[in-house]
């Protein structure tokens, strides 16, 4: 039920089916995870910016790419530090 | 054997990436992976990082793909082995163990190799390079049975050289880096911004050595020194080398393909021979912006390039314009390279910086525009700076703008 409904792993980045679908209301970057890839900054240049350490943040201007081009941001965090999530609050991905 | 629709030689991040895109656009076709490595993928750019090399992100954390993942998209990863030989009038890849694998399309993300040394002494016991799982293993394994105080040297002065240095001297280890080069990432840093990050590594207790070159390496079976070629033995217990890394395309020249730095490509990353790509740090790709060739050895970089290239497999002629970007973090200093960064003629830079301050943009224009930024924890200009270098601007006359600190780039677009 809820957020792993479609990963019933709970490990959807790991292991198999298909991309998410689910309309994204929030996100999140753990900066504790985050290493300054850049990957989700190269993908979707509204969503993120760095702080002074080099670790990404999200920019309140991240309702400008289309859901699409966030699950690719997200699923491109080399150390999954981007969470993303639901209209009913519940976490999404990872 | 049957002919593979879409066949890619290289697991990593580029051709793991354009399986992905083409599994995500064809549901049908058989899609092979050969990879040298016997692993899934896994973040490779984490390897060099001081939270992994010392253990506190646990390596379970790299695998970015496990084997279920593989399965359930139906990409067949056979991993271990390698490509030798390549014939595009057969349309064939030849592996080391013999097998013959016709394709459709091929896609060359093999990958560099790092570049060694080429002197006495680099297969002792102690000596590393740090470009796979395997090698960091070997490191992370060293600093853990180290003993406080014991020496670390490190060889090199780019990215793997600053991110190692950074995790000896975290772990303990009384650490050196000795330089080719007068200061760290000079290819891309001029004086100013060079001193900037010596006197950071200085200041974190790093002994520097700069303009120095390497006689040998020196030990029965395990390291003991380096021989330096001003003539000193330096004791070191481990070494590691991070040199830059060299192309291993010579398979691709013998079936005549186009290599230079890299296996030269289209700006859609097509090569000179038929059906035939290549994608990430084994790329030598036409850059839109740029308006020339040139090779990325970055994450970032390697995952937009596996996927442009699986479009231009699928037959998209859209062209992708991207613009480059890594970042380091260590020593205090926050360091961004975006765009172009390299020094070469016919290229001017700019600083950016306070004086006093550990902070500096150091600009690479060529003409009247800018192609590259070096921001040393100035990090905040780079939305504004990403768009300078894509919109390629006309900074003509505003060269005294640029090189005030305190002026907002943002004022070229209001």
């Amino acid at each position: 039920m809820g957020a792993m409904a479609n990963s019933p792993n709970g490990n959807a980045h790991h292991g198999g089916g298909q991309p998410e679908k689910r309309k994204i209301a929030r996100i999140e970057v753990d900066r504790t995870l985050c290493i300054g890839s850049a990957t989700c900054i190269a993908l979707a240049s509204e969503a993120f910016a760095l702080d002074n350490e080099n670790k990404a943040v999200v920019q309140p201007g991240w309702k400008k790419h289309d859901d699409e081009t966030l699950w690719e941001a997200a699923k491109s965090c080399p150390v999954f530090a981007i969470k993303l999530f639901g209209e009913d609050g519940k976490q999404i991905y990872p | 054997m049957e002919e593979v629709p879409y066949l890619i030689i290289g697991g990593g991040i580029a051709g793991t990436t354009a399986a992905e895109t083409l599994r995500k656009h064809d549901a049908e076709s058989r899609i092979v992976i050969i990879s040298q490595e016997p692993h899934p993928l896994y973040a490779r750019l984490e390897l060099s990082k001081s939270d992994t090399l010392l253990g506190r992100t646990p390596e379970e954390k790299l695998w970015l793909r496990n084997p279920e993942w593989y399965a359930s998209h139906r990409i067949e990863l056979y991993s271990g082995k390698k490509a030798v030989a390549l014939d595009h009038s057969l349309r064939q890849v030849m592996l080391d163990d013999g097998t013959a694998l016709p394709y459709r399309k091929l896609l060359l993300a093999i990958g560099v190799k790092p570049r060694t040394l080429g002197c006495p002494g680099e297969a002792l016991t102690g000596v590393f390079s740090l470009s796979t799982l395997d090698d960091f293993r070997g490191i992370q394994r060293a600093i853990q049975s180290s003993e406080r105080g014991e020496r670390a040297m490190i060889i090199g002065g780019g990215f793997i050289a600053f991110e190692a240095a950074d995790a000896c001297r975290q772990s303990g280890l009384e650490t050196t880096v000795l330089l080719r080069d007068p200061h760290f990432f000079s290819g891309s840093l001029k004086d100013r911004a060079g001193a900037m990050v010596t006197h950071a590594l200085t200041s974190h207790g790093i002994h520097l050595i700069p303009n120095e070159g390497i006689e040998g390496i020196v030990g029965e079976e395990t390291v003991r020194a380096v021989l330096i070629k001003s003539g000193k033995e330096l004791p070191a217990d481990l070494v590691i080398v991070g040199i830059g890394a060299s192309s291993t395309a010579d398979f691709v020249r013998k079936a005549g393909g186009e290599v230079r730095r890299g296996i030269v490509t289209d700006a859609a990353l097509k090569t000179n021979l038929p059906d035939v790509y290549a994608a990430g740090d084994c790329a030598e790709f036409f850059d839109e912006t740029m308006g020339e060739h040139t090779v990325l050895g970055n994450w970032t970089s390697a995952l937009l390039q596996g996927r442009a290239a699986a479009r231009a497999m699928l037959g998209d002629p859209r062209v992708p314009r991207t613009i480059s970007i890594y970042t380091t973090s260590a020593f205090g200093l926050a360091l961004v390279f975006l765009g172009d960064t390299a020094l070469k003629a016919g290229r001017r830079t700019l600083d950016r910086g306070e004086t006093g301050r550990e902070n500096i943009t150091q600009l690479l224009l060529s003409g009247n525009h800018l192609v590259g930024a070096v921001l040393i924890n100035r990090n905040q200009e780079l939305p504004a700076l990403t768009r300078l270098i894509y919109d390629k601007i006309d900074i003509s006359g505003k060269e005294q703008f640029l090189s005030d600190p305190s002026s907002d780039l943002r004022g070229f677009f209001s």
